[in-house]
């Protein structure tokens, strides 16, 4: 017989949140998303002027393979690198390209692999390779996710590089990156590790960091998994234990100190493979989602003082309305629509809808799958690569999803799944509910990837957002946004009480009735980092007409009446002119 | 145990009986009696071996199942009754592609056969290519209307209720919601009693978020059948998203009890219950939620693997051990019942099996089955220990003792059997 009950601690601060939830929930389902789902509105005319173009061969960064060491031993971690990111290594203004070269799983190494591969940005559409002149030369590492912030508040922006082993920390010395994991507290523990992100937890203006642990593995405990009771199989995640993730807090002086218990992150292991930072209620403090392979998913929501409380499953965010199983690997999140509510997308497996979930007044969370016009369409594919996007610059946010499958032996079994997927674009028509338009637009969207990490950034300095995508086993596709889109806004912070790069403020614009929001993160997608600066489209409006900046540690700006098609620099406890 | 019993006889010449009197057709009915006609000049022995062949089906006898419908296809191969029979025999032991071509042999002997059609569609659903499924059942419709317009009577309300239904839910897996509303509201049209519609339609309304609607549906589906665990269950969900959270737990709580598998139920309740102010009982919920999840994701992957590979009788093993350690009792003895098909004297599966009826509460039967695997095999200590066990459930302590004791001497070491020897009863 199964043994249903297990002891269970109640923290008194969860406890009071619960009754207050509680208080509240039955007229936040009343309110919260009855009614029948309606289709997105969304103009054919506005889907013709949706353009990418792969340039990765031009930009000169085609050299780039990935290595993920399948050599037919099928080894469990083969199929589940890498991430990319965008990071201003040199701090020209320009976006660098990051991207995790993978390696090989065996020791000792017999090959060189570039664990790491850095691509400068010329600004004039080319990229340079910079590896070894930004000392990134020696990385060897079966590597995984990156998370880039300025961690150490000097003006340059540092990385984390997990791996199938150890961690590493790489410090930016004015475009020199060294690595200093050791020295700066994560220690050497040899863990499979996947998503990052960087938060500032306690609001002391120095971003702690948040690192997800996988399964415990190793060639030696390789399951051997069959499909056909003779032939080995990828193994799946079930079979092996996970291991919990880990808090590190910036001490602010260049070093952190685990402290993953002491804030209450949970010694339970949720076979995490991706993390992202959200003030998801709005209090003002970062909340972590986290993104678990075959387990629910966890929100740590921030008990505003440091510490963390887990409510995925109280508040309506762990599984679907059903209890539908996930199996989870990114997340995306943002404001969808006017409500000015969080939004939050989870990138599953084949065969479960993409999960879709939306904070209401009440504290909880609607489970808006079927509603937003994404949950069918996402059903098939294997989501990876995941984020929101204002592709038109219409103002609302599209998402778009990156696909593909990890084991061809199992889509060989499935009706309608292919190994190579396509990516799949979800235009919002404004009021939360999207469009898959992927097979309308064409190009690059009709092409079948096996896609793993996605980043975004605006390359080229021409206001709109471009897409960097990594294929496991192969390359990096660099898709220029040539869309013809409305005007924008782009901002970039400058913490001064609050953290360098501002991660964790919140962008509010008002352009006449409309309500934009975006958010300064770290992490997010599968593996992967973005840019730091937020951008709005405007559509036909020319400006905003009033700018609020919530910091993260508490301080709001308000600027009136900013001007469009620029990119304005705004420093903390700068006023309004 | 196969013989013609004196009720069998009977039932053959009753068999004989409908054969007699369907030879007294009118020419209207012509067409719609190719097996009719058929059936009066095939050989009788052929319908002696089919009704065997369904009596063992029915039983869960499938392989002896097979074995008669051979013989009734060697006497009348050309009957369509023999390969429709063999259609269902080979669908319910998952071997689908030939369960099609059997039925494809019937359609081809008798287009008209009555649910030859919708078998197929069956088929192509279940291989999950809707849109040949779609077709089959379109084409099931069509036969029906042709039927009865041919015949002059009134459309069969049972049938197209089924069809629709069937149609419906084809619908729904091709995303065309619209037409899938349509076609349940026509089966209710049809009959107003059909519960399967009125649970379809709350379903859809719940998955297009008209909470509100689908608790109307879910409502009268309940009503209808009463004793239906899914529609007990869809309603305490709808109850659950409206916000009457006493009447959603009052649902909820019986799934968790009937069906301890589902972790929506599980999850639901907890979070009703904690809404309530149960804080504790809802959080023991939310925590088992978990762990039957995996569980359950595990048994699914199992049964892809089972359906891409029907001969592997490992992976049927497998996941009737799974199905079974969850309380998934139905689906484990489908999956044992498959093993045995594939291995008729697989004592593991017998063994299963006869454990499993034991669970449902037949000791008769269980200790029938026991007895027949100790007479082909007495070596087995598991099998005797089980026999203690049903003879205990009964009160035969004597029986009980003999059985552990012949246990104990096959397997001297047997920590459970010494404890039930020593205190003379099991423990619950």
């Amino acid at each position: 017989m199964i043994s249903y009950f297990k002891e269970n601690t109640c923290e008194r601060s969860v406890h009071i949140q619960i009754c207050i939830f509680s208080i509240l929930f039955i007229v936040g389902l009343r309110c919260g998303d009855a009614g029948k789902v309606d289709r997105a509105m969304i103009n054919k005319e506005d889907i013709r002027k949706i353009a990418f173009t792969d340039i990765a061969h031009e930009a000169g960064i085609s050299v780039f393979a990935h290595e993920n060491a399948a050599e037919g031993d099928l080894y469990f971690p083969e199929p589940f690198g890498s991430g990319c990111a965008f990071i201003d290594y040199n701090n020209d203004g320009w976006q660098d390209i990051l991207a995790v070269g993978g390696g090989f799983i065996e020791e000792p190494i017999e090959k060189y692999v570039p664990g790491l591969w850095l691509f400068g940005n010329n600004g004039d559409g080319t990229f340079t390779l910079r590896t070894d002149e930004a000392g990134l030369n020696y990385v060897t590492a079966y590597g995984f996710g990156l998370a880039a912030a300025d961690y150490d508040n000097d003006g340059d922006e540092d990385f984390v590089f997990t791996t199938l082993r150890r961690n590493m920390l790489f410090r930016n010395d004015n475009g020199v990156f060294k690595e200093v994991g050791y020295q700066a507290g994560l220690g050497t523990i040899e863990e499979w590790s996947t998503g990052a992100v960087f938060v500032d937890g306690d609001r002391d203006g120095w971003l702690d960091l948040y690192i997800c642990n996988y399964v415990d593995w190793s060639i030696e405990i390789e399951p051997w998994n069959s499909l056909d009771g003779e032939n080995k199989a990828y193994s799946m995640s079930y079979l092996l234990d996970g291991i919990p993730n880990r808090y590190y807090h910036n001490n602010g002086n260049g070093t952190f100190s685990e402290q993953t218990e002491q804030v209450g992150l949970s010694v339970e292991s949720g076979r995490s493979l991706g993390a992202a930072g959200r003030d998801v209620n709005q209090d003002g403090w970062m909340d972590i989602l986290v993104a678990n392979d075959d387990e629910r998913n966890f929100l740590y929501n921030s008990n505003k003082d440091g510490t963390f409380s887990e409510l995925g499953r109280i508040v309506g965010l762990a599984y679907g309305s059903g209890g539908e199983s996930a199996s989870s690997r990114s997340i995306a999140g943002g404001v969808i629509d006017n409500s000015a509510n969080v939004a939050i997308f989870f990138g599953n497996i084949s065969g479960e809808m993409m999960g879709v979930f939306q904070h209401t007044l009440t504290g909880w969370f609607a489970d808006r799958r079927i509603m937003s016009g994404i949950g069918p369409a996402s059903k098939d594919p294997m989501t990876f690569g995941l984020a929101l996007i204002d592709i038109e610059q219409d103002g609302d946010l599209d998402l778009i999803a990156a696909n593909g499958h990890i084991d061809t032996m199992r889509t060989a079994l499935m009706d309608g799944i292919t190994y190579h997927q396509k990516p799949q674009l979800f235009l919002n028509d404004g009021r939360g509910i999207f469009a898959e338009v992927g097979d309308d637009i064409g190009g690059v969207y009709s092409e079948p990837m096996v896609v793993r990490g996605l980043a975004y950034a605006d390359i080229d300095r021409d206001g709109d957002v471009d897409i960097l995508i990594l294929e496991n086993g192969g390359s990096l596709h660099l898709w220029r946004n040539d869309s013809r889109c409305g005007n924008f806004l782009r901002v970039k912070l400058e913490g001064r009480e609050s953290n360098r790069q501002g991660v964790g403020a919140r962008i509010v614009a008002k352009v006449e009735a409309t309500h934009l929001e975006r958010t300064i993160t770290s992490g997010g997608s599968y593996l992967s980092d973005s840019e730091k600066t937020a951008t709005f489209g405007l559509g036909r409006a020319n400006a905003v007409d009033s700018l609020l900046i919530y910091w993260p540690n508490g301080q709001v700006d308000h600027h009136s009446m900013v001007e469009g098609n620029q990119t304005v620099r705004l420093v903390e406890g700068s006023a309004s002119q | 145990m196969f013989l013609l019993r004196p009720g069998k006889v009977i039932s053959l010449f009753i068999f004989v009986f409908l054969i007699v009197w369907a030879c007294q057709s009118s020419p209207e009915r012509d067409s719609f009696s190719i097996t009719a006609r058929a059936r009066q000049t095939a050989n009788p022995k052929s319908a002696a071996f089919l009704i065997q062949s369904q009596d063992a089906l029915s039983q869960g006898n499938y392989l002896w199942a097979l074995v008669f419908i051979d013989s009734a296809e060697k006497y009348a191969p050309h009957l369509a009754d023999v390969h429709f029979e063999r259609g269902n025999i080979l669908f319910q032991v998952g071997q689908v592609e030939q369960a099609w071509s059997a039925y494809e042999k019937v359609a081809a002997l008798d287009p008209y056969y009555r649910s030859v059609w919708f078998k197929l569609g069956n088929v192509a659903f279940q291989q999950k290519d809707h849109r040949k499924a779609l077709e089959m059942y379109t084409k099931e419709l069509a036969v029906a209307d042709a039927e009865n317009k041919a015949l002059g009577r009134e459309p069969e309300t049972d049938r197209y209720c089924t069809t629709d239904l069937q149609l419906g839910r084809t619908y729904v897996e091709l995303g065309l919601t619209d037409s899938a509303e349509m076609i349940f509201h026509e089966s209710i049209g049809l009959d107003s009693s059909f519960g399967e519609a009125w649970g379809d339609l709350a379903q859809l309304y719940k998955n297009e978020g008209d909470f509100e609607k689908a608790l109307i549906y879910a409502r009268k589906a309940f009503t209808l059948n009463p004793k239906s665990l899914d529609y007990n269950y869809l309603l305490g969900l709808m109850l659950f998203r409206i916000g009457d959270m006493e009447a959603a737990v009052e649902h909820l709580r019986r799934e968790v009890e009937a069906r301890p598998y589902n972790p929506g139920a599980y999850y639901n309740l907890g979070r009703a219950l904690i809404t309530l102010g149960n804080f504790s009982e809802g959080q023991r919920y939310l925590d088992c939620t978990d762990s039957i999840r995996t569980l359950n994701v595990q048994i699914k992957l199992l049964q892809g693997t089972a359906e891409s590979y029907p001969d592997n009788m490992s992976v049927w093993q497998t996941l009737g051990d799974a199905c079974y350690a969850i309380g998934r009792h139905e689906e484990a003895l489908q999956a044992y019942r498959t093993v045995l098909f594939l291995d008729p004297v697989n004592l593991w599966a017998q063994h299963r099996m006869a454990n499993l009826v034991l669970k449902t509460g037949d000791i008769q039967g269980a200790i029938h089955r026991y007895e027949v695997i100790l007479g082909l095999e007495p070596q087995i200590a598991d099998v005797w220990v089980d026999l203690g066990v049903a003879h205990a459930l009964r009160g035969e302590m004597v029986e009980a003792r003999w059985a552990w004791r012949k246990a104990i001497s096959l397997d001297p070491d047997n920590v459970l059997v010494k404890q039930y020897l020593e205190r003379g009863k099991i423990q619950p």
